[in-house]
């Protein structure tokens, strides 16, 4: 006190005669702050720690419940199963987190345990909680455990809960579980809904991949929705699926869909499903006056196609105006194999390919541009191929084409 | 005896391979990160390598191609254990030199014969 009213006395009038004081009750409320989180953080390690140390003997059990022979599974599924309360709670958290971990048996015998130690029975109550951590919670575990009781809840929650966290985790809980009557409710999410906003397209996106073809004839059906973000996404999933039984209206939206986003989309899906009967319209829609963001990705597609129909196309447009589209016509000349390659060395050999007339590119440097496009396109393909080549190889002889191939062969 | 190679930063799934190799007969040299697993593979030289791809450090792209390009290492099998199941990160992981690609969450059961299948391939 005597040291602070001594400082006082030295500092200029213009400060108010507070301020010192409050400095200093700021500095106790910071010290205390830091004290707090020390002490909660060292609690938490303290924590671990006890469960660790409590855990540690029944690992071998738990090992055998998830990996061990079928005997062993049974065995130690139903020696956890006798645990006195306290001892499973302990080493409820250690069983829990091996859930995201396998598949197949083992999780089917972690599932089975949770179920009998009444953990998914309460889970399923705790979808109705109040409180949106624990619902989501209640809905992560529910996902991990593949619990098809929780779909209707888990819909409920995806399509009306308050809570934006609660929905994202239940679009992802619906994904884990491949509920195929989620996957309309999962496009639906993608709307603005009441004032809710709407899940994320990405979030929507990996749990439709996750439902996978059973998903299919809703997701087919949503290229014909009114949102642009629904028709977007519905192409992509059916792209990454391989709905081939999509190709029809894939095609629709990539000649008649009013976004340029939906028709990008409708173009690298057929390219990834690869179905001859898309080859026409990929072509028109590498070709002005088609948006530059669908020309490219319909270049790519017609290069993922593998259609040596598509070689005289990719080789015209090596000269494209646009400069997006013309250096990924190269790569998927590469993608169209043998054909393609030759076209890209004789075009690199010349100098100049026999281009159509008009064909050209900016600034006049044509024909010498587009070799160096060539030349280009054949050197990232044979980077992407010496890699595996290497292996087992001498260095003398890595890069040379080995019975390996890798990506772009 | 055959030695197995294996590397990932969770410990969980470490002690579960580990646990499910030796089950099948396997040596396993199990390490929780890339750094590791370069020394351990080239110190050891195990039969196979069981690698975590995304690990602190190298991640397990970068210690296969890493095995790839070292003369004494080059021939051990590869088996890529991930997350990441997108097609595009499944031929990163084959254009990286691994010879199999496991998806996690995995089955320990289709891990070992996977491993089986991979060792019989290369004659190991």
């Amino acid at each position: 006190m005597t040291a602070l009213a001594a400082t006082r006395a030295e500092i200029p009038a213009f400060v108010p005669p507070a301020l010192p004081w409050a400095l200093l009750g700021l500095a106790a409320v910071v010290l205390a702050l830091v004290g707090l989180i020390s002490a909660r953080r060292a609690a938490r390690r303290w924590r671990a720690e006890r469960v660790r140390r409590a855990t540690q003997p029944l690992r071998p059990l738990l090992l055998a419940l998830v990996a061990g022979e079928p005997d062993e599974q049974a065995d130690a599924a139903s020696r956890l199963a006798a645990l006195a309360p306290p001892v499973w709670r302990s080493v409820e958290p250690a069983v829990v987190a091996l859930l995201s971990k396998v598949r197949g048996d083992s999780r089917a015998e972690v599932v089975g345990l949770l179920e009998d130690r009444g953990v998914l029975g309460r889970a399923r109550a705790d979808l109705r909680r109040r409180g949106a951590v624990q619902r989501a919670r209640a809905a992560e575990l529910l996902g991990a455990a593949g619990d098809e009781r929780a779909v209707p809840v888990l819909v409920e929650l995806l399509t009306a809960d308050r809570a934006g966290e609660v929905r994202v985790v239940a679009a992802r809980a619906l994904g884990r579980i491949g509920a195929a009557e989620a996957a309309s409710p999962l496009l639906s999410a993608l709307r603005e809904q009441q004032g809710r906003g709407r899940v994320p397209p990405q979030v929507v996106a990996h749990a439709l991949l996750r439902i996978g073809p059973a998903a299919s004839d809703d997701v087919t059906a949503a290229v014909a929705d009114d949102s642009s973000a629904v028709r977007a996404t519905a192409c992509e999933i059916l792209g990454r699926i391989g709905a081939v039984g999509s190709v029809a209206a894939l095609r629709r939206c990539l000649r008649d869909d009013g976004s340029a986003e939906v028709r990008a989309r409708a173009a690298r899906a057929l390219g990834r499903l690869g179905m001859p009967s898309a080859l026409e319209d990929l072509v028109a829609a590498s070709a002005p006056p088609v948006p530059a963001a669908v020309r490219a990705c319909a270049v790519e597609a017609l290069g993922e196609l593998g259609d040596p129909r598509a070689v005289p196309v990719l080789r015209d447009l090596l000269a494209d105006d646009d400069g997006r589209v013309a250096a990924l016509a190269g790569p998927a000349l590469v993608g169209l194999g043998g054909s393609g390659r030759a076209v890209l060395h004789d075009v690199a050999a010349s100098g100049g390919p026999a281009l159509p007339a008009g064909a050209g590119v900016p600034g006049g440097a044509g024909g010498a541009v587009v070799a160096e496009r060539a030349r280009e396109a054949l050197a990232a393909a044979r980077l992407r191929e010496a890699v595996p080549a290497q292996r087992g190889a001498s260095p003398a002889t890595a890069g040379a084409p080995g019975p390996r191939v890798g990506v772009g062969a | 005896m055959t030695t197995v190679l294996v590397a990932d930063d969770d410990s969980d799934i470490r002690e579960l391979v580990a646990f499910k190799l030796g089950q099948a007969g396997y040596e396993v040299l199990a390490v929780g990160d890339g750094a590791a697993a370069l020394e351990t593979a080239r110190a050891q030289r195990p039969d196979l390598a069981i690698l975590d791809l995304m690990m602190p450090g190298l991640s397990g792209l970068d210690v296969c191609a890493q095995l790839r390009r070292d003369e004494g290492t080059a021939a051990v099998p590869v088996i890529m254990l991930t997350a990441k199941a997108q097609e595009h990160d499944v031929a990163t992981g084959f254009a990286a030199g691994a010879d199999d690609y496991v998806v996690k969450p995995f089955s320990p059961r289709e891990l070992v014969s996977r491993v089986q299948a991979v060792l019989a391939r290369v004659g190991a």
